[in-house]
């Protein structure tokens, strides 16, 4: 017997209307189709600009779906097409099921790192102290250094911001993570640690969809890959 | 394209857990004329040109969800700060309904009021008890010569407490909660900076326990390290309270931190919403991308 697929992307397809560039329209994704069981790694990879974070961002529904549907068997809801939900679900989804790690970090400024990786527990109801002890397991695995969770990660280097941005993203539990380019400013030593952390959540039963250009280090992670 | 959301939201609209709901609500100022009524789309603008009309909500249709922070962003003039004064009961709507509904202690549903029905005893004893404001400048919300123990009393009294050692006692609660040394309980606001007078509306704003908390450009005055701790603030207080809330900017930066989901409103019209990052990463409607792009 077949499993229903946790993640469904049928012809999924996104133009930009840029109206303030003489309407002109980009089409980064035209139509595209790809299942993701549940446990699976999954792994897309392509070229700078072929579209990888747009797939993520429109799973997310950062992007609006031109057309196509994006079917997730979710907890909550059952199947659920991400592309024409409601946005409530959509808060719903990414509050208890959605993990999203981007490429950039963007926080508040003069909030610290240990809060600022805290947050999604907290949002989740958990008390301040609780979460905070957690996120100190987690930016110790990530190798931040423990002088430095009381500033601000505004101060941090790339690479540590986005050691941030991985802890946030593995710190709730998600059932589905999408990984936008988890190694690409990581040195060698922190590349591991990120596969391991992958390995693990895998292990426990999340569902990774990872897009990356660097696929020689995840590769042994992959239980299925996509090329664009 | 538009929002698809903004065009079907409305069919979930049964299912969400709204507390606040508005249907078509309008408001103009000045006596109107036949032409203002020709006046139907964005393009047009809100002025009347035959009568000097000004149109600042064209029928605005929108739900506030428990829990959530609900921003409404635009430029001046747009109508936002209208809009929170109508949800605020502080004007009259020429038209439309604002629905209001709160689970009971049971947490069985109560059958929502159309809070443009009340008569204006219980619109203010609606207003007391169960709303809360936040203002740009603390003189609107805010009598400068009472202390804060004072301003905040003024709010509870009229939502009905009379113990004086409960409210003092409740003053004290609210102002650790907004990280106010309590020994300044006596202190008049005058003698307040400006970041901890916004704290002081926040807390007599809270102090009713409100079912809303409508916050109007509360970040604007300040400079950009109060700011910073005003809004983490905020966020700290929808997390913990989980109060629901309806934020008013021009500011997108104070949007992106605080609202999850976003109004776009332009002349009196909502032109776009959806999801905060949504819209501020994949805006559809050529004035939102203006918007968007012209951000710092």
């Amino acid at each position: 017997m077949t499993q229903t697929p946790i993640l469904d992307v049928q012809q999924l397809k996104k133009d930009f209307h840029m109206h303030l560039v003489d309407g002109r329209v980009i089409n980064p994704l035209a139509s595209l189709s790809f299942q993701v069981q549940r446990g699976q790694t999954f792994i897309i990879s392509g070229k700078s600009g072929a579209g990888k974070t747009s797939i993520l961002k429109c799973i997310y529904r950062t992007y609006l779906t031109t057309s196509g549907a994006i079917w997730y068997d979710s907890q909550q809801f059952g199947r659920i097409d991400i592309a024409s939900a409601n946005e409530e679900m959509v808060v719903r989804l990414r509050e208890r099921e959605l993990g999203f790690c981007s490429q950039f970090l963007k926080v508040l400024p003069r909030v610290s790192a240990l809060d600022v990786t805290a947050e999604p527990l907290v949002r989740l109801g958990i008390a301040r102290e609780a979460a905070q002890l957690e996120a100190t397991t987690w930016l110790r695995r990530l190798g931040i250094e423990e002088r430095r969770w009381q500033a601000s990660p505004v101060t941090f280097s790339g690479g540590e911001q986005q050691r941030l941005n991985l802890a946030r993203a593995f710190i709730a539990a998600p059932r589905l993570l999408l990984l936008d380019e988890p190694t690409a400013s990581l040195d060698g030593v922190s590349k591991g640690i990120v596969l391991e952390m992958m390995v693990e959540a895998k292990r426990a039963g999340v569902t990774i969809l990872t897009v990356s250009h660097d696929t020689a280090s995840l590769q042994a992670l992959a239980d299925a890959t996509y090329s664009l | 394209m538009m929002n698809r959301q903004a065009m079907h939201g409305v069919d979930n609209r049964e299912k969400r857990e709204w507390v606040i709901e508005g249907r078509d609500l309008r408001k103009r100022y000045g006596h109107g004329c036949s032409y203002c009524d020709t006046l139907t789309r964005v393009e047009q603008g809100n002025r009347c040109a035959a009568c000097g009309s000004i149109t600042a909500c064209a029928g605005i249709t929108f739900a506030l969800a428990r829990g959530e922070i609900l921003g409404i962003v635009g430029e001046s003039g747009s109508g936002k700060s209208t809009l929170m004064q109508l949800v605020n009961l502080a004007l009259p709507a020429d038209s439309g309904e604002l629905w209001y509904r709160e689970p009971n202690e049971t947490g069985a549903e109560r059958a929502p009021v159309n809070l443009l029905t009340l008569d204006k005893y219980a619109r203010r004893t609606f207003r007391n008890q169960r709303l809360g404001i936040v203002y740009q400048r603390p003189e609107l919300g805010l009598n400068m010569n009472f202390s804060v123990g004072g301003n905040v009393a003024e709010k509870l009294l009229l939502a009905d407490w009379r113990h004086v050692g409960r409210i003092r006692e409740r003053t004290s609660e609210l102002m650790r909660l907004t990280e106010l040394p309590t020994e300044r309980i006596d202190d008049a606001p005058r003698m307040f900076s400006g970041g901890m007078l916004q704290r002081v509306q926040i807390a007599k704003a809270l102090s009713s326990n409100p079912a809303v908390l409508l916050l109007d450009e509360v970040t604007s005055g300040l400079d950009l390290s109060v700011q910073a701790r005003v809004l983490d603030l905020i966020r700290h207080i929808q997390w913990e309270l989980k109060m629901t809330m309806l934020l008013v900017s021009h500011d997108l930066g104070v949007i992106k931190q605080l609202a999850g989901r976003t109004i776009v409103m332009k002349a009196g019209y909502i032109v776009e919403q959806g999801l905060t990052d949504q819209i501020l990463e994949d805006p559809q409607h050529p004035y939102t991308q203006l918007l968007v792009s012209s951000a710092l």
